[in-house]
């Protein structure tokens, strides 16, 4: 298993390594470079040069993606703040020693997944550490500080649709399944594909006008925000204001990246439920005599809700991708932003912070989804 | 014969599938007494198992449908009754082991688990107590080191050791009467031979009646009282074991036995086979089902489908219009026929 | 019947004959086209498909027909004032366009469809960019389609009948190609693809380099799965038995699996297809797919949601009506030939 984790996060490395050499040698493709738009400002023009140098602009294209990597991969402030992380990674190794060396039950898997994130997160969150991400070339500032200060508004999106496409889209095909070929499964198939073949963009400027601005238009009633976050007032609110204020704007871009994601998991889902009751086992438990309720709970749906962990992590990268079309369209200011912003301005510290980290959740995702679901099924083993 | 123990009575089954339905049982009849080793032995698709499923109500609408009859177990329609007394009955009164035992355990779940479900549901026992009773019913049926094996998963057993474990399940809260859908059929040669012996001594030693499914003519030859004979969703002819295999009156059964290897002796003659194949039970011929295949027929039996009557014997039916005229031998059968093991 | 020799099957046949009971030989295409027949919606589908390729095909014949107008000219009304977002409404007569021949602008009658969907912010004809739209999202579908079944298939069979140092280290550049986010990279490719001066003109801002770029990232998913069906077929009896009887290795993959691949992969191309135009749509809705001022659904939709703000809704809903009728079509045609290309499929009540 271990073993397993190690080749994965290893090809995951070469992936990324891959990743940063193809998209910094497209940005290299460019007929102008990053300073065209400061050389537009007149009063730049003394400027330039020194820029031009300071930044590395004048060397060879593979020695300035040398220069990015090794900057890129350097600890620039590194600090404990207390001995926390340490006690929580010392912890985890101890529990993990404990639990393979004693406990037989497949389910301790599901306990160390926990433990360990649970670890993971005490530690990061007492611990100070930055990477020298360099500084953006239209004048946002540090890049660290910059990809950070936006990734809390990408993670609140995310989880949100993520969440919402889980608890609706997985029911809705479990119950599908459950009655296959009643009305509501065939109009939850019709529904599924239509939802799964409309573009994000058009969900989300649909939604954005027929739900923020002509309902308020027809009604009067301000339900939802068309544009931001939050309020420009919210810092006066009080806590049930802002949880009204936060949910009003969230809603309409988690929704629109939420429901094609909702749609192929309930198709996912009600393929997979039907292939489990037309399983052998589940003949076996209804000839036991179980109720036909608990063959459904106790035999079928954690057998059917193994595969759609991988589904979601395989949907994580469709779901960054939302997230960027979301957020422009929103104006959310998260890292999908951030990212068509750089990207138009050619500002590569900035596309590529963006971009490395988009690629290491994707794999660090899939590694979790391969052993959630190695703890989930017991007849897979790690090799 | 009131004192039988389950008692089918003209049951229809019929599925609806998009090229039209398919008369899967059509109009069957037996009765099985207490303790009694039946085999029901035909081709697949003759609705062997599909009488097995009805007589459990497994059979799913809206594909498929009991049409017809009664199902009565222990004086009790079990058509009529409602959904918790069927249950009741499910693994309680009536046990039934499927053939492919690498399918038929759910793999998330322990042996144990899986084990004490049914006892506590059937037996209202406490965890623990349940815990003790699958251990036991896991060494009744052979299975070493009993109680470390709980907590094992069904990949880690291989197929026979599975099919222990089906059994084990099956008997463990002491059914009337045991179904065996083709129990064997996807284990190895050597493995056969033991779990039918162990499936049918821990039936006998509960007074347990078995219905044993098969197209195995050879594991019912060793193992059963009496056989039923099925075609085409109809029972073709019934008998003791002995009658059967010396003097089957039915073309069809007399080509089965003629299709039977043999080990104990060289092979004189080639084998026989059936010509043909069985008709789709969709589009049923008129009159006699196997008469296409029946090198015997005559005018008749392309009209008149033929019932089941008593034959010349004393206990054996057949469904042949000819059964009186025909004198089919055997080729070969000789008296002894413990523990073989055909193809 | 105790010779089961020639004569008796002979005899069968005529006893099944007589009983009505002979087996007709069905062929894998007559199964293929009735189970296909069965699912209305991907009939329904193809016919508006094959409709579609037709008109989108046909768009010049039609201008030059003087059936629609030049996508990228505004209309203008007898005043000679630019027709700005006028909604749908069957043209009067009085509209036109300007052309500018021989330095001297000349007056044209623009077609009759020039209003039926309204205009644009500049005044252009909906409908007509609408069909000239199309055009793009199109080429971007089939191009980028051709080319994911190409590199799925060869890369996937490769792997598939090689195993070991092959299939390993092809399989491996297959994973780096998946572990690529698609959007992001997109995104970039988009962003740059217009200043690439060594590129020709149509790959630098056409739909063609859309294409390219969006086949050249999308073929993974393709690959792993046409290897695990040659993984799964080389093992099985027929192709056994194909190699026993002294087939070569082209025989075998070309004869025996390949086409028993070939219904997974028509029916992953097909989706293909449909994410193409989406993943397109989403590019040029971003500002990084095809340049304006060739028109296409998605730059539309984006165009028109900005209209639509301010009440002039009807090219963003009529553009978007376009874009997502064409992937329903596709994911219904997909799903069609999935029940009717799966020979496992088993006969189950619908």
């Amino acid at each position: 298993m271990l073993a397993y984790i190690t080749r994965r996060l290893v090809y995951g490395l070469v992936t990324l390594l891959a990743l940063s050499v193809i998209v910094f040698s497209l940005l290299q493709m460019t007929g102008g470079g990053p300073l065209d738009r400061l050389k537009l400002n007149p009063r730049m023009g003394p400027y330039i040069k020194q820029l031009t140098e300071l930044w590395g602009l004048d060397q060879p294209a593979w020695r300035q993606y040398f220069t990015w990597l090794k900057n890129y991969t350097t600890i620039e402030e590194f600090g404990l703040q207390n001995v926390l992380p340490l006690l929580a990674i010392a912890g985890a190794a101890g529990v993990t020693f404990l639990l393979i060396k004693f406990v037989k039950r497949q389910s301790k898997g599901l306990v160390l997944v926990g433990i360990w994130s649970l670890a993971l997160y005490i530690a990061i969150a007492n611990t100070t550490i930055k990477f020298n991400w360099g500084t953006s070339f239209s004048g946002s500032g540090d890049v660290w500080d910059l990809v950070w200060s936006r990734a809390g508004a990408t993670f609140r999106l995310g989880l949100t649709a993520l969440f919402l496409a889980l608890i609706i889209g997985v029911p809705l095909g479990i119950y599908q399944a459950v009655r296959q070929y009643s009305f509501f499964d065939q109009l939850g198939t019709i529904g599924a594909f239509i939802a799964f073949s409309t573009p994000i963009f058009i969900i989300g400027i649909g939604l954005q006008i027929v739900l923020a601005l002509y309902l308020e238009k027809w009604t009067g009633v301000k339900l939802f925000y068309v544009t931001g976050m939050n309020d420009p007032g919210y810092s006066g609110m009080n806590t049930i204001e802002r949880l009204v204020d936060t949910l009003q704007h969230l809603i309409l871009p988690a929704v629109s990246i939420a429901l094609i994601s909702l749609a192929g998991y309930a198709r996912f889902q009600r393929a997979s439920m039907l292939e489990v009751l037309h399983s052998d086992y589940l003949r076996t438990a209804k000839a036991k005599g179980l109720p036909r309720r608990k063959v459904i709970v106790k035999h079928a749906l954690r057998n059917a809700m193994i595969p759609i962990v991988t589904l979601v992590s395989l949907d994580l990268a469709f779901m960054i991708g939302g997230a960027i079309i979301t957020e422009s369209i929103f104006g959310w200011p998260g890292i999908g932003r951030l990212y068509i912003k750089a990207i138009t301005e050619i500002d590569y510290p900035v596309v590529m912070a963006v971009v490395m980290i988009i690629g290491l959740g994707l794999i660090i995702m899939n590694i979790v989804a391969d052993i959630l679901y190695g703890v989930l099924d017991p007849r897979v083993r790690y090799d | 014969m009131s004192d039988s123990l389950l008692k089918v009575d003209n049951l229809r089954t019929y599925f609806s599938t998009e090229e039209g339905v398919v008369r899967a049982v059509d109009g069957i009849s037996f009765e099985l007494a207490p303790g009694e080793r039946r085999g029901v032995v035909g081709e697949s698709g003759s609705g062997k198992s599909v009488t097995a499923m009805s007589i459990m109500r497994l059979i799913e609408p809206p594909a498929g449908e009991i049409v017809t009859g009664t199902i009565e177990f222990q004086g009790e329609n079990l058509l009529t009754l409602g959904d918790d007394e069927m249950q009741q009955v499910r693994g309680g009164k009536i046990a039934m082991i499927f053939q492919d035992p690498m399918t038929a355990l759910n793999p998330v779940y322990t042996i144990g688990d899986q084990l004490m479900e049914t006892i506590i549901l059937h037996q209202g026992v406490s965890v623990s107590e349940a815990r003790d009773l699958a251990i036991e019913s896991l060494e009744d049926v052979q299975i070493p080191n009993a109680e470390g094996k709980l907590t094992d998963y069904p990949h880690q057993f291989s197929g026979g050791m599975r099919q222990r474990v089906m059994i084990a399940m099956g008997l463990s809260c002491n059914p009337d009467l045991l179904i065996a859908d083709e129990p064997t059929t996807a284990l190895d040669v050597t493995t056969q031979a033991q779990i039918m012996d162990l499936m049918l001594k821990l039936a006998a030693d509960r007074d347990t009646a078995v219905l044993l499914i098969t197209h195995d003519l050879g594991v019912v030859a060793g193992f059963c009282d009496t056989i039923q004979v099925m075609y085409a969703g109809g029972i073709v002819e019934y008998g003791t074991a002995d009658e059967i295999f010396h003097n089957p009156q039915h073309p069809y059964t007399w080509g089965l036995l003629g299709s039977m290897a043999r080990m104990d002796e060289a092979h004189q003659e080639r084998l026989h086979s059936i010509a043909g194949a069985p008709p789709s039970v969709i589009d049923l011929p008129i009159g006699c089902r196997f008469r296409p295949r029946c090198e015997f027929a005559i005018d008749k039996c392309s009209k008149v489908l033929p019932m089941l009557q008593p034959g010349k014997r004393e206990g054996q039916l057949v469904a042949c219009h000819r059964a009186a005229e025909l004198d089919l031998k055997t080729i070969g059968v000789s008296e002894d026929r413990s523990g073989e093991v055909a193809s | 019947m105790t010779d089961p020799g020639r004569d008796t099957s002979e005899n069968l046949a005529e006893f099944d004959e007589t009983l009505g009971l002979a087996i007709e030989p069905v062929s894998q295409w007559d199964l293929f086209s009735s189970r296909l027949r069965r699912h209305k919606l991907a009939m329904i589908s193809l016919i508006f498909l094959v409709f579609l390729v037709t008109v989108v095909i046909l768009a010049p014949v039609m201008q030059s027909a003087g059936w629609i107008d030049d996508p990228t000219k505004g209309l203008i009304d007898a005043n000679g004032r630019i027709m700005r977002n006028i909604p749908p409404r069957a043209s009067s007569g009085d509209v036109f366009y300007v052309e500018i021949i021989d330095t001297q602008p000349v007056t044209f009658d623009a077609s009759p469809t020039a209003l039926v969907l309204g205009t644009d912010d500049l005044g252009r004809s909906v409908f007509t960019r609408i069909v000239f739209g199309g055009r793009a999202s199109l080429t971007v579908g089939l191009v980028a389609g051709f080319l994911v079944a190409s590199l799925g298939t060869v890369f996937g069979s490769l792997a598939g009948f090689y195993p070991g140092g092959i299939d390993q280290s092809l399989m491996r550049f297959t994973d780096l190609v998946l572990g690529l986010p698609l959007l992001p990279v997109a995104i970039v490719v988009g962003r740059i693809l217009p200043e690439v001066e060594f590129l020709p003109a149509f790959i630098r801002t056409g739909p063609f380099g859309i294409a390219l770029l969006i086949g050249f990232l999308a073929w993974g998913g393709l690959a792993r799965i046409v290897r695990a069906e040659f993984l799964s077929l080389r093992e099985k009896e027929f192709v056994e038995a194909a190699r026993a009887a002294g087939a070569g290795d082209n025989r075998i993959v070309f004869r025996h699996i390949l086409p028993n691949a070939m219904s997974a992969i028509i029916v992953q191309t097909t989706l293909i297809i449909g994410a193409a135009i989406v993943i397109e749509a989403a590019l040029s809705f971003l500002g990084f797919g095809v340049k304006p001022p060739t028109p296409t659904w998605g730059a539309m939709v984006s165009q028109g949601g900005r209209q639509a703000v301010r009440g002039f809704w009807w090219e963003m809903v009529f553009s978007g009506m376009a874009l997502v009728s064409t992937v329903l079509a596709i994911n219904f045609l997909g799903d069609g030939l999935r029940d009717a290309l799966d020979p496992t499929q088993t006969i189950e009540r619908k």
